[in-house]
């Protein structure tokens, strides 16, 4: 028996379908389905009125430093964290 | 230390186990596949002295990010839509917890982002934070939205400013 996962995506209905109709007829013994779509690289981000206002507002600012980021840039950069 | 691209004759993705099930099954399972098609990017750090070894990954790929309908003025000086890094997922193996391994994964990743962005240009890179590790992202100047709660996002230019060599 062979065990198959997938994410639920409105692109994958008909696998889905096919899929059950494998586990109906035996050919398959479990489906399983994430809680989340494993695949999201090509899902768009929609933002609601305050969150866009948030990214422009952040694409508008002057760049700032952040003491831990740079901490983190340098630790990187002279070798400091090792395994 | 270095990270390459994930090749799966060489890395064992399947001892690989960062305690979060979804991210272990989506090295052993999907990455390779994602690399294939260029949908994502999966780069792994090895143990130096056992390359088959993961010690760590992330996976990187764009997003479009889709703005509410803007007032009027706004909308002659931005677009409606904007394109944007997307680190996918950052993971590191249970073995090399509390090592700071993942503070070099993210900058590691944010370097080859901002190296890409002066190649293509674009403005924003954000960060899926699955399992409620916001917190780890803010640390590095990442802000959160306020509806999309696990979505964070940092300006290319605010990286560009903090890893300058002359500061």
């Amino acid at each position: 028996m062979q065990t198959i996962q997938l994410s639920v995506h409105s692109n994958h209905i008909d696998f889905l379908l096919s899929m059950l109709q494998n586990l109906k007829e035996g050919i398959v013994e479990n489906i399983i389905v994430d809680k989340q779509p494993i695949n999201n690289s090509t899902n768009t981000i929609r933002l609601s009125s305050k969150d866009s206002e948030l990214f422009l507002k952040a694409l508008d600012r002057p760049p700032k430093i952040c003491p831990k980021l740079r901490d983190a840039f340098e630790q990187y950069e002279h070798g400091q964290i090792k395994l | 230390m270095q990270t390459v691209q994930l090749d799966k004759k060489k890395h064992n993705r399947k001892d690989f186990d960062c305690e979060v099930e979804a991210l272990n099954k989506y090295l052993y399972s999907m990455a390779n596949q994602h690399s294939l098609k260029d949908n994502t990017r999966t780069y792994v750090l090895e143990n130096s002295e056992n390359p088959s070894d993961i010690v760590g990954y992330y996976t990187l790929t764009m997003t479009t990010i889709k703005l509410s309908k803007l007032p009027l003025k706004l909308q002659k000086k931005h677009f409606n839509n904007h394109s944007s890094a997307l680190i996918a997922r950052l993971a590191v193996d249970k073995k090399y917890k509390h090592r700071k391994i993942g503070s070099w994964l993210l900058i590691d990743a944010l370097k080859r982002i901002l190296n890409a962005s002066d190649i293509v240009a674009f403005p924003m890179v954000i960060v899926d934070a699955k399992d409620g590790v916001a917190e780890f992202y803010k640390k590095f100047g990442f802000s959160q939205f306020l509806n999309e709660k696990n979505k964070l996002y940092l300006p290319i230019a605010t990286i560009r400013a903090n890893f300058s060599e002359d500061k």
